[in-house]
């Protein structure tokens, strides 16, 4: 009984309760200055929610941008806008006869050169005006002679033509954006490269007056 | 109750008519503005459309995307919900498996495409082949439809969609197990008279 009780060691002795210190009241300067503060966050938590993403914003690709023959790359291709032309029809020459076709106002031809640093790549190209519509390429020039029709290889250049039937108006402040086609349910996060070829009203209606009458290609 | 009767009662409200239009009238349909033309019935190879021993019923239209976006011709065809030549159906708004239904494409300098762009507007042609020996109708009419742009519910994204009404169950969706029965809404009923041009 001795030997149990001098195991369990005595429990320390309790130190005596300290009196409470008397309690500070906190100025009212201070308790007026922390409840601005308070209010500033919460009006500051608030305004940042206007900067939250849309559903649709968030799904939307991730968008390289640059001008004329500037190398722009992404982590999935590389692009480089090297021409932009506009003709009124299009000669597509193949091995046996040629194909034209007539723009409904005016093609706007653009030639780029795309890399991709990995995999073989097939990149599709679309126009967004200035005021935001987006146009595919037109169906009426053969797709054979669109670089949208060719394999982009790893480590090699590849240049071709992209062709856009464009209202004339709309010439002005468009940009062309090449991306992979999309997939049937969408992935995040894709990237896409925005060419700005830089057309101001002045220089739009200078090139599309000066359009050619045939551009040739081959096909 | 008696605000009840007064309102018509607890049924459902009759359905708005859709507007009777004729020929040269434009409709909007939400996603693009459709004037109704004309309706042939033609042999094939004007404008590179159909193969000249056999006979179609086309309807012309002027179709402007209002849209964001290109789209293809093809959409008319479920824009332009059903069509029926003297009042018999012949394209529905449920199609049976059996037809592949009409060839739509958009005509310019005497060949057919395929792409309507925003805010260009472009001739459509709607076309439909006729049975060898088989009368040409007298008048078409046509019921179009309306598209909305619709929130996804589950992923609050946003893309063009038809609009479609609940219609009452029929007795052959009760048989199929069926809890809802989904018709597109239709917005005008354009009637055509339809031309016979010979060659």
């Amino acid at each position: 009984m001795g030997a149990s009780r001098s195991l369990v060691p005595d429990a320390p002795p309790t130190a005596p309760a300290r009196p409470e210190p008397p309690r500070r009241r906190v100025p009212l300067w201070r308790r007026t200055v922390s409840a601005v503060v308070g209010l500033a966050l919460v009006c500051a938590a608030v305004y940042v929610q206007t900067y939250v993403l849309t559903v649709d914003q968030r799904r939307a690709p991730l968008t390289v941008s640059g001008g004329m023959h500037q190398e722009l790359r992404t982590s999935h291709f590389s692009a480089r806008l090297e021409r932009v032309e506009f003709a009124r029809s299009v000669r597509v020459k193949k091995q046996y006869g040629t194909e034209e076709a007539t723009a409904d106002q005016v093609f706007l031809i653009a030639k780029v050169g795309l890399t991709s640093p990995r995999r073989p790549l097939r990149i599709t190209a679309h126009v967004i005006t200035a005021d935001g519509l987006r146009f595919e390429p037109t169906d009426r020039v053969d797709a054979g002679a669109t670089l949208g029709d060719k394999w982009i290889q790893p480590a090699w250049w590849r240049s071709g033509f992209y062709f856009f039937d464009l209202p004339v108006d709309k010439v002005a402040g468009a940009r062309v954006v090449v991306a992979e086609p999309a997939t049937l349910f969408g992935t995040d996060y894709m990237p896409e490269i925005a060419l700005d070829p830089g057309l101001d009203q002045a220089k739009a209606r200078q090139l599309t007056d000066a359009a050619k009458d045939v551009y040739e290609v081959s096909g | 109750m008696g605000v009840g009767a007064a309102f018509g009662g607890l049924e459902d409200a009759p359905k708005e008519k859709p507007e009777q239009l004729g020929k040269g009238a434009e409709v909007d349909q939400g996603r693009m503005t459709t004037l109704f033309e004309d309706a042939v019935v033609r042999p094939g190879g004007k404008d590179g459309l159909g193969i000249s021993d056999k006979r179609y019923l086309q309807i012309t239209m002027k179709v402007t995307n209002t849209s964001e976006a290109t789209f293809i011709a093809e959409m008319m065809n479920s824009a332009l919900v059903a069509v029926r030549a003297d009042g018999k159906p012949i394209k529905e708004a449920r199609p049976s498996a059996t037809t592949l239904g009409p060839r739509v494409v958009t005509i310019s300098g005497g060949h057919t495409y395929g792409q309507l762009h925003p805010g260009v507007p472009a001739t459509v042609v709607m076309a439909f082949e006729l049975q060898a020996g088989q009368q040409a109708p007298k008048r078409v009419e046509i019921d179009a439809g309306t598209y909305e742009w619709h929130e996804s519910f589950t992923y609050r994204t946003h893309y063009w969609e038809r609009v479609e009404e609940q219609e009452p169950l029929t007795a052959e969706d009760r048989k199929k197990g069926a809890t809802a029965s989904y018709t597109p809404k239709i917005i005008a009923q354009v009637d055509l008279p339809v031309r016979v041009e010979e060659v």
